[in-house]
């Protein structure tokens, strides 16, 4: 299409002064400098002037088995010349249970959770949290709980052109129980000498979700009403950000970023427990008719399928400062702080701590911590009372109020100036009463985990 | 592309239940309104505030080209990390957007 608008531009132009030749030297400049129009003519050299491979394979282990997960990633990008980049970008997940996500046998029981109200069949503590189909005696640990694999794809393409960077991307994410397509349109602009950079983003992502019910997700779950878990979600996102170089050793960053989701928000998987559940006049029995139920358990009544408002829109703002310290080996402090808010209600603060210490050897040493606190959602509840007024039904933990410290290190080698080699740690730690944000939370969701990936860059 | 993202916030906004527009007044009562007005006037200062730094020249910017300097100097185990941050916690935003599933189970 630029092809053809370039084209009826030049002929438009009868009293033009050019010769035909010049003209046309000139058209075909200015075609061939469009993204891809001269790869794709064959007229210059398809080999790009840099190529960069990374590999990054991580294992996550939740306390008490609860969950883990292998994740593979594997990135390539390539550089022309003339300021073309592309990115391609891919993730592998295998999640399980146990400490061998790759087991089908051991399935993870972080997903369905939910608490024990009070007059349960099975006489467990008020309050106290049951993961997955465990209650289910012969399908303890087989049924209800979580094995799944994710794989995401994604490719960037970015072009250059002068102060000014437009990049396009998109991608398709892909589980036994979720489905994403995504795409962004990015651009930056350098202002100021290029000292100050602003940046502008716009994303959409159509997800579907629904709950596994075998078969690799083929198989979907219903409610006990019929109806089929899960549905579909649309995200908007949009970035707006500007990055300052404050002299020569420091330099910060803000970014404001909102969304806004529409459609099924829910988990597909959990349940929340409602006391207090109406009597049938007729039958003198319990009978669940203000809420949607999960079929995989046998004491329906008193549940209720996870149920969230069809709408949320969220921001956050960041600050990021960046200073080195010459004296240190050049030595790189980063901080960073976030505040979110949405319209669940949820506020939270995050910040974020990291020290980039160049050692002899060309070797690079990061520390880094990071403290998390957020407020409950309006509707979370760990057990329900009485069914509720708006039909809101959630005791997913991560909706809960709580904070979390996390901290750890990374050590990377730089070999023959080309290769990169590295290993990474993290131990993360959720408490109930770490947070400072308020709202209703459980200590029995208290857990933590450790993280640990290395990977390999190379740069030819 | 704006006015179509424009339009389909309209054809959403024809359809609004009964459900979600309960929903608006409970969050109305909920959510600290003001706050979210505050975000854009903060960018604008920062970003008026800009103009009133010293360049530095490009022959200044030796230690600021060192990778240690970068906004994400690790992006494969950054990417990793918010991922996971994602998975458990329910705030997101702020370092970027994008898509990229759930993997939240």
């Amino acid at each position: 299409m630029a092809l053809v608008e370039a084209d009826v531009a030049v002929t438009k132009r009868p009293k033009a002064t050019h010769k035909p030749g010049s003209r046309l030297a000139a058209f075909t400049a200015a075609a061939l400098s469009l993204p891809g129009i001269s790869h794709a003519l064959g007229v210059q050299d398809l080999k790009p002037e840099s190529l960069g491979l990374d590999s990054n394979v991580s294992n996550y282990q939740e306390s008490n088995g609860r969950m883990s997960v292998q994740a593979f990633q594997n990135d390539a990008q390539a550089s022309w010349g003339d300021g073309l980049n592309f990115k391609v970008l891919s993730t592998l997940d295998y999640i399980g249970g146990g400490n061998n996500p790759m087991n089908q046998s051991l399935v993870g029981g972080a997903s369905p959770v939910f608490y024990w109200g009070q007059g349960n069949y099975y006489r467990k503590d008020p309050g106290s949290m049951e993961l997955s189909m465990a209650t289910k005696g012969a399908y303890k640990g087989k049924q209800g709980g979580i094995f799944d694999q994710r794989l995401a794809v994604s490719g960037q393409l970015s072009k250059q052109f002068q102060d000014l960077t437009l990049s396009v991307s998109g991608g398709n994410s892909t589980e036994w129980d979720y489905r994403s397509n995504f795409f962004n349109l990015d651009g930056t602009l350098d202002l100021n000498q290029k000292n100050t950079t602003v940046a502008a983003g716009f994303g959409y992502a159509s997800d579907t979700v629904w709950a596994d019910g075998g078969d690799q997700g083929r198989v979907k779950e219903k409610y006990t009403n019929g109806q089929t878990i899960g549905g579909d979600k649309n995200v908007y996102q949009a970035l707006l950000g500007v990055t300052q170089i404050l002299n020569k050793d420091s330099l910060v960053q803000l970014n404001l970023t909102v969304g806004n989701s529409s459609g099924f928000l829910s988990d597909p998987y959990k349940s929340s427990w409602v006391n207090n559940v109406p009597i049938n006049p007729n039958t003198f029995v319990p009978t669940n008719t203000f809420c949607r139920q999960s079929s995989r358990f046998d004491f329906q009544s008193n549940l209720c399928a996870d149920t969230r408002p069809g709408a949320r829109t969220q921001e956050a703002m960041l600050a990021r400062y960046i200073y080195n310290f010459e004296a240190l080996n050049q030595a790189a402090l980063h901080l960073d702080y976030r505040f979110y808010s949405d319209s669940w209600n949820v506020n939270s603060h995050t910040f974020d701590f990291a020290w980039y210490q160049p050692l002899p050897f060309d070797v690079m040493f990061t520390p880094h911590a990071r403290y998390y606190t957020q407020r409950s959602a309006f509707f979370y509840q760990n057990v329900y009372n009485a069914p509720t007024s708006d039909g809101y039904y959630s005791s997913d933990y991560r909706l809960a109020s709580f904070g979390a410290v996390s901290g750890g290190f990374s050590l990377n080698k730089t070999v023959l100036k080309q290769v990169n080699l590295g290993g990474a740690v993290e131990w993360y730690q959720r408490t109930q009463g770490m947070g400072f944000m308020g709202g209703t939370g459980s200590s029995v969701d208290n857990y933590s985990f450790t993280i640990y990936s290395f990977n390999v860059n190379i740069k030819l | 592309m704006a006015g179509m993202h424009i339009a389909l916030l309209q054809k959403r906004s024809h359809s609004t239940s009964f459900a979600q527009l309960k929903y608006s007044l409970i969050q109305s009562t909920h959510r600290p309104m003001n706050r979210r007005a505050l975000y854009l006037p903060t960018f604008l200062i920062a970003f008026g505030l800009t103009g009133c730094v010293t360049p530095v020249q490009p022959w200044e910017r030796g230690i600021l080209a060192k990778p240690q300097m970068a906004l994400t100097p690790d992006n494969q185990n950054f990417a990793l990390m918010q991922h996971t941050y994602l998975s458990k916690e329910i705030s997101q935003g702020g370092y970027g957007i994008g898509g990229g599933g759930c993997g939240c189970n």
